[in-house]
C-alpha cells in the first residue's frame, strides 16, 4: 500500500513539474489545440496526436506526454461544440451528446448546453483524475510481481477486448490487430538477432516508423474520404454570449446527479483496457434514459442526457491512463500512442515507470488537474472563438493537414523514405477504409506486437514448452478465463440475436 | 454485387486478409521455426500467419452474411490522385528545390481533390501554409531545412 505521506510528496513533485513554465507552455498548447480539433468535425484526435508526435522528439518525455494527453482530453471537451451547434459530433465520444444537445440548440438553449457540457466535462475529468492519483500506485505495485506468463494473458485479453467490445465487426478489427502485429515483426528479432521481413531494405532494419505508419492511417484516408464533402452552411452557426450561457436553477439541479453518475461509469470503462469514451458516453446515456421518470423527454433536449455522457467520456480519458501508465498496456489506440512516444524516447513501459520515473507521472496527473482549468477558461469565456472556428471551410482546412503530414514525417530524421511509408499506408488505410475495416486496432498491435512476441517467447522458455503455464498461475488464468467468457458470450450473442431477427421476419 | 448473398466488401476484405495472412505465412517458413519450448524467429510469424487466414474466413463467412445498410463507397479517384500526388510531389522537390517550393506546389495539386477548386483562394491558401511552414519549422523549430536550394 502507498502511504498518505508519500502521496503528499508524490503530488508536491507533480506539482514542481507540471508548474515550470515548459510544461504550462506546452500544456495550454494541448489543450488548445485539443479543443480546435475536438471542435472541428473531419478531423480526428489520433490525425491530430499523430501529426504532433513529431514534435515530441524536441522535447523530453514527460513534456511530450504533457502535450499529447492535453489534446486528448481537450478534444474530449471540444467534441460537443459540434454536437450542439452543427448535431455534428466533433469526436466519436460526443456523437451522444447530438442526441439532446441539438434539440437544447434549436429550442434556443445551445449557450446552456455548452455551459453544461463543460462543467460535466470538469466534474468528469476531476473525479478520473483522483482515481488515478489514488488507484495508479497501488496497481503498480500489485504489477511489480507480474512475470511475463501474466504480462502475456494481459496482453492477448487487452487485445481481444479491443477488438470484440468496441466493434460491429469483430473479425475485421480482429485482422487489424494481427496485421499490426505482423508490421511489428519487421526488423532485427530481439530473440535471435535474425533480420525478418526486411526485405534486404536497409531502412527496415530498425522496424517500420511508428509516426510515418500511424500518420499514413490517421490523417491521409480521412483527407480524401472527406474532401468531396460539401462543407456545413456556416450561416447556421450563431454566436453565443456569455449571459446566454448561464444554466436555470431546474437544469443545474438535474444535472448535477447526472454528472456524477456518468462520472462513475466513464471511470469504469476507462480503466477497462478495450472500452473507452465513447462505450462509456453510450453507457451513461442508456443508463440515464432508465433511470429518469420520464425517458420520452431523451432526443427533445433533456439535460441529463448531455451532462451524464459528457462527465463519462471525460472521466474515461482520465483513467485510461491507469492501465497505461501502470502495467504499460494500452487500452485503446489514444493509448498506444502515448506508449510509443515512451518508447521513442527509451522508456520501457511498465510498472516501473512509476518508480523510475516519479516526477513523469505526478507531473502528468498535476498536468491534468491545471489542464482542465484552462480548459473551462477555454470553453466557457472564449465560447465565441470556437464558434467562429467552426464557419472555417474544409477547403482551406485539409491541404494544411496533409502539408504538416509529410513536414511532420519528414523533419523527425530528414528521411525520403519514411514520406513513402506514408505514402503506401496512407493509400492502404484509404482502401482498409472503404472495405470497411477500422484501422485504429492496428496501431494496438503494433505497439503491443513485440511485447507479446517476447513475453510469449519467455513463458515457454520459463514452462519448458508446456502451455499451461497461462492456467497454473492464478492472475494469468483470470485474464484468459475473462477472454474466453467474452468470446463465449459474443458467440451465444451472435446466434440469439439471429434467431431472434428470424423470428421477428416470421413476425 | 453479391456472390453467395455475401458483400463485395466483405469478400474483398477476407481475401485481403488471408492474402495477408498467406503472405505472412509463407516469409515466416522462410526463417528457423525452433521449437515451442525455444522459439526461433519464424516461429510467431508462422502462427500469426495462419491466425489470420482464420480471422480472413471468418469476414467473409460471419460478416459476410451480416446485412449491410449502406453500400461500398466509391473509390474516389480523383481525391486519391491530387492528395499522394501531392504528396509525391513534396517528396520529389523537398530535397531538390527546398521547402518553399515543395509546400506550395503540393497545396496547389492538393486542393485539386475538391470539385470546385477556387484557384485565387487555393493560391492564398498556399502562400499563407508556406509562411506558416518556415515560421513553424525553420523558425520555430530550428529544423535544417533549406527554404530554397538550387
Amino acid at each position: 500500500m502507498v502511504s498518505m505521506g508519500e502521496m503528499g510528496s508524490n503530488i508536491a513533485l507533480g506539482f514542481s513539474v507540471a508548474f515550470s513554465l515548459k510544461s504550462l507552455f506546452y500544456c495550454f498548447l494541448g489543450v488548445f489545440l485539443g479543443t480546435l480539433v475536438g471542435v472541428l468535425p473531419g478531423i480526428g484526435i489520433l490525425a491530430t496526436l499523430s501529426l504532433l508526435m513529431p514534435l515530441t522528439f524536441y522535447l523530453d518525455p514527460t513534456t511530450g506526454l504533457i502535450m499529447l494527453a492535453g489534446i486528448y482530453y481537450g478534444a474530449a471537451y471540444g467534441g460537443s461544440t459540434a454536437s450542439i451547434l452543427l448535431n455534428l459530433p466533433g469526436t466519436p465520444q460526443s456523437a451522444v451528446t447530438c442526441l439532446d444537445g441539438y434539440p437544447m440548440a434549436r429550442r434556443g438553449r445551445a449557450g446552456q448546453a455548452l455551459f453544461i457540457t463543460t462543467i460535466a466535462s470538469f466534474v468528469g475529468s476531476f473525479i478520473g483524475m483522483v482515481l488515478l492519483a489514488i488507484f495508479a500506485p497501488q496497481l503498480a505495485v500489485v504489477a511489480m510481481q507480474f512475470q511475463s506468463p501474466e504480462y502475456f494473458s494481459m496482453m492477448a485479453f487487452g487485445l481481444l477486448a479491443a477488438s470484440l467490445l468496441t466493434s460491429e465487426a469483430p473479425f475485421r478489427s480482429l485482422s487489424m490487430v494481427a496485421f499490426g502485429i505482423v508490421l511489428g515483426i519487421v526488423g532485427i528479432d530481439i530473440g535471435t538477432g535474425a533480420e525478418r521481413f526486411t526485405f534486404g531494405q536497409f531502412s527496415l532494419l530498425e522496424g517500420l516508423p511508428l509516426v510515418a505508419i500511424a500518420l499514413g492511417l490517421f490523417g491521409i484516408p480521412e483527407v480524401i474520404a472527406n474532401s468531396a464533402r460539401t462543407d456545413t452552411d456556416p450561416g447556421e452557426v450563431r454566436s453565443i454570449s456569455l449571459r446566454s450561457m448561464l444554466p436555470s436553477r431546474s437544469e443545474w439541479t438535474r444535472s448535477w446527479a447526472a454528472m456524477l453518475r456518468g462520472s462513475g461509469v466513464g471511470s469504469f470503462f476507462g480503466t477497462l483496457p478495450g472500452t473507452g469514451g465513447v462505450t462509456a458516453s453510450f453507457m451513461s446515456y442508456a443508463l440515464e434514459k432508465r433511470i429518469h421518470k420520464d425517458p420520452s423527454q431523451f432526443g427533445k433536449g433533456a439535460v441529463e442526457g448531455i451532462a451524464s455522457p459528457e462527465a463519462a467520456n471525460n472521466s474515461a480519458v482520465q483513467t485510461s491512463f491507469i492501465p497505461t501508465m501502470t502495467l504499460g498496456i494500452p487500452g485503446d489506440p489514444v493509448m498506444a500512442i502515448m506508449i510509443g512516444v515512451l518508447m521513442i524516447h527509451g522508456i520501457a513501459p511498465g510498472p516501473n515507470v512509476m518508480v523510475d520515473h516519479p516526477d513523469m507521472f505526478w507531473g502528468l496527473v498535476v498536468s491534468f488537474l491545471i489542464g482542465n482549468v484552462i480548459l473551462v477558461i477555454l470553453n466557457i469565456p472564449l465560447i465565441s472563438l470556437w464558434v467562429w472556428i467552426l464557419k472555417i471551410p474544409y477547403s482551406v482546412l485539409f491541404p494544411a493537414i496533409v502539408m504538416f503530414v509529410c513536414l511532420g514525417v519528414y523533419t523527425v530524421q530528414l528521411s525520403i523514405s519514411d514520406l513513402v511509408v506514408v505514402m503506401a499506408f496512407g493509400l492502404m488505410g484509404y482502401v482498409f477504409f472503404l472495405l470497411r475495416f477500422s484501422v485504429a486496432p492496428l496501431l494496438l498491435g503494433l505497439v503491443l506486437g513485440p511485447m507479446v512476441e517476447e513475453n510469449l517467447r519467455r513463458s515457454m522458455i520459463l514452462s519448458r514448452g508446456d502451455p499451461l503455464i497461462f492456467l497454473q498461475r492464478p492472475i494469468s488464468a483470470a485474464f484468459i478465463a475473462i477472454s474466453l467468457a467474452m468470446i463465449a458470450w459474443l458467440i451465444f450473442s451472435h446466434f440469439y440475436r439471429r434467431r431472434r431477427t428470424a423470428v421477428a421476419a416470421i413476425d | 454485387m453479391k456472390r453467395l448473398g455475401i458483400d463485395r466488401a466483405d469478400w474483398l476484405a477476407g481475401g485481403t486478409v488471408m492474402a495477408i495472412g498467406l503472405f505472412t505465412l509463407l516469409e515466416g517458413m522462410s526463417y528457423p521455426i525452433g521449437t515451442t519450448r525455444v522459439m526461433g524467429p519464424g516461429y510467431f510469424p508462422v502462427a500469426l500467419g495462419l491466425v489470420m487466414i482464420g480471422f480472413g474466413a471468418g469476414i467473409i463467412l460471419v460478416e459476410g452474411r451480416k446485412r449491410q445498410s449502406t453500400p461500398m463507397p466509391k473509390f474516389a479517384v480523383r481525391g486519391v490522385l491530387a492528395v499522394i500526388g501531392s504528396m509525391l510531389a513534396f517528396t520529389f522537390l523537398i530535397e531538390r528545390a527546398g521547402l518553399a517550393p515543395a509546400v506550395f506546389t503540393m497545396i496547389m495539386i492538393c486542393a485539386f481533390a475538391e470539385r470546385n477548386v477556387r484557384i485565387v483562394r487555393t493560391f492564398i491558401t498556399a502562400v499563407v501554409l508556406t509562411i506558416a511552414s518556415i515560421a513553424i519549422f525553420v523558425v520555430g523549430l530550428k529544423v535544417p531545412l533549406q527554404v530554397v536550394s538550387w
